[in-house]
């Protein structure tokens, strides 16, 4: 990463540092989960827009490509401090390449790797009606889905810790995740940022501010709009960094919960894989 | 993982350290936090008691209210009703976030004790501070 994107980075940070974060974020893995017997249900919606590979490159002919994600994530609370989820996510990838008898499309659709995890809340301090402070530790695995056109079919186990701070209107959340990859290098030409051979770290960082109301009362608490900014990126051990900076909108009511965010690089150092140009993710969240 | 790949992760860790702190301070220096419910109403109203909530003698009551920290939003306090509504005798629950309490119906033979009320608060990931009855 250049140190001039480095200072860049630290400047749009201190601009987002007024705005505090809190709840669960769009793209960061939360501190939060599901109470014993409560389940939560969470369709959500990704598309990745790759860029077209530069002209002298090795994959010249890759005119570009878009990865999107439709997944349903189940998440169970088991018993104070535990619960376990489950990421089922079916892939379709677009992608366009110019040959000698031009321009050529192809789409594919597969399922992608389901993702088991446990979550523990090792601490948690509340300080206020809404005020807190808390830390999880998570652990799952990518599972093979038996279709390799667009997944590795590899067992990735990862590990991760998140930490959020809320006060008020604000708060902040803090999560690392790490992914051992045990594929091998027969991905690598397929790879789209943390499906290749390397290892990968997600660090994450969300911050949310409650837009409306701007205090709970009790004629007015029966639902509430955030306005969310992350930064979300991805170290692989071959040297590949991306981080994006996401900003989205949180609405929230007491069953169901609807988000969407737009995500955009501002650092990369990339030179083992397509160059991703933007991200989109909306979903909904239900509680039962 | 090559020193050069090395240099680049920890400069991307510093960064993040420090965009941690930076939003940390933002945060604390608001100088706005919720008001708990104590702040709102000191004591508990003229026409109810407080409950010890380590005593295990069942609430005898017919309405208690519960004062409950880090409800944090509509979405997470909503979790809070499953395990409370699973005691026995609990007919009814009013979630407030403005004053962080929650309302509880009692009746029946079968009624719960302020240590299961607080073991179930507990549970579902909050923590419980006071319980006034009436």
């Amino acid at each position: 990463m250049q140190p001039r994107s480095i200072r860049a980075l630290v400047a749009l940070t201190a601009l987002a540092a007024p705005l505090a974060a809190a709840q669960e974020a769009i793209n960061t893995e939360s501190a939060t989960q599901p109470g014993p017997g409560t389940l939560y249900v969470k369709p959500q919606f990704r598309l990745w827009r790759y860029a077209p590979a530069p002209a002298d490159s090795a994959a010249a002919s890759s005119q570009g490509l878009t990865k999107t994600e439709i997944s349903t994530t189940l998440q169970y609370g088991l018993v104070r401090d535990w619960s376990l989820s489950l990421k089922v996510p079916m892939l379709i990838e677009d992608a366009a390449t110019q040959t000698a008898d031009g321009r050529q499309r192809r789409t594919a659709v597969a399922l992608g790797r389901i993702e088991p995890m446990a979550k523990w809340r090792f601490f948690r301090e509340d300080s206020g009606p809404l005020d807190t402070f808390r830390a999880v530790l998570y652990a799952g695995a990518l599972l093979p889905s038996g279709d390799d056109s667009l997944a590795p079919q590899s067992v990735d186990p990862f590990i991760g810790i998140s930490a959020m701070l809320l006060r008020g209107r604000f708060g902040i959340t803090q999560s690392f995740r790490y992914t051992l990859t045990t594929s091998g290098d027969e991905w690598n030409a397929r790879n789209l940022g943390g499906d290749g051979p390397a290892d990968s770290l997600r660090f994450d960082t969300a911050a949310m501010w409650r837009l409306a109301p701007s205090q709970f009362s009790p004629d007015n608490q029966s639902d509430a709009l955030y306005a969310s900014l992350e930064l979300n990126g991805l170290y692989e051990t071959n040297g590949d960094t991306e981080v994006l900076l996401a900003p989205g909108l949180l609405y929230e009511a007491t069953r169901f919960a609807a988000e969407f965010s737009v995500g955009i690089p501002i650092a990369r150092d990339v030179s083992n894989r397509p160059r991703l140009q933007y991200q989109i993710s909306a979903g909904l969240r239900f509680l039962f | 993982m090559n020193l050069t790949h090395t240099l680049r992760l920890r400069s991307v860790l510093k960064l993040f350290a420090a965009t941690m702190m930076l939003l940390t301070l933002g945060a604390c220096a608001s100088g706005e936090r919720s008001r708990t419910a104590a702040e709102i109403a000191p004591t508990p109203a003229a026409d109810s008691d407080s409950a010890s909530i380590l005593s295990t003698e069942p609430i005898t009551q017919s309405r208690a209210t519960l004062h409950v920290q880090g409800l944090s939003c509509p979405l997470c306090a909503s979790s809070i009703e499953k395990p409370l509504a699973a005691l026995d005798g609990v007919r009814g629950l009013e979630v407030d976030l403005s004053s962080g309490t929650v309302a509880m119906d009692l009746a029946g033979n079968s009624r719960p004790s302020p240590r299961q009320v607080r073991d179930a608060v507990e549970s579902a990931g909050f923590t419980l501070t006071r319980i006034d009855v009436r």
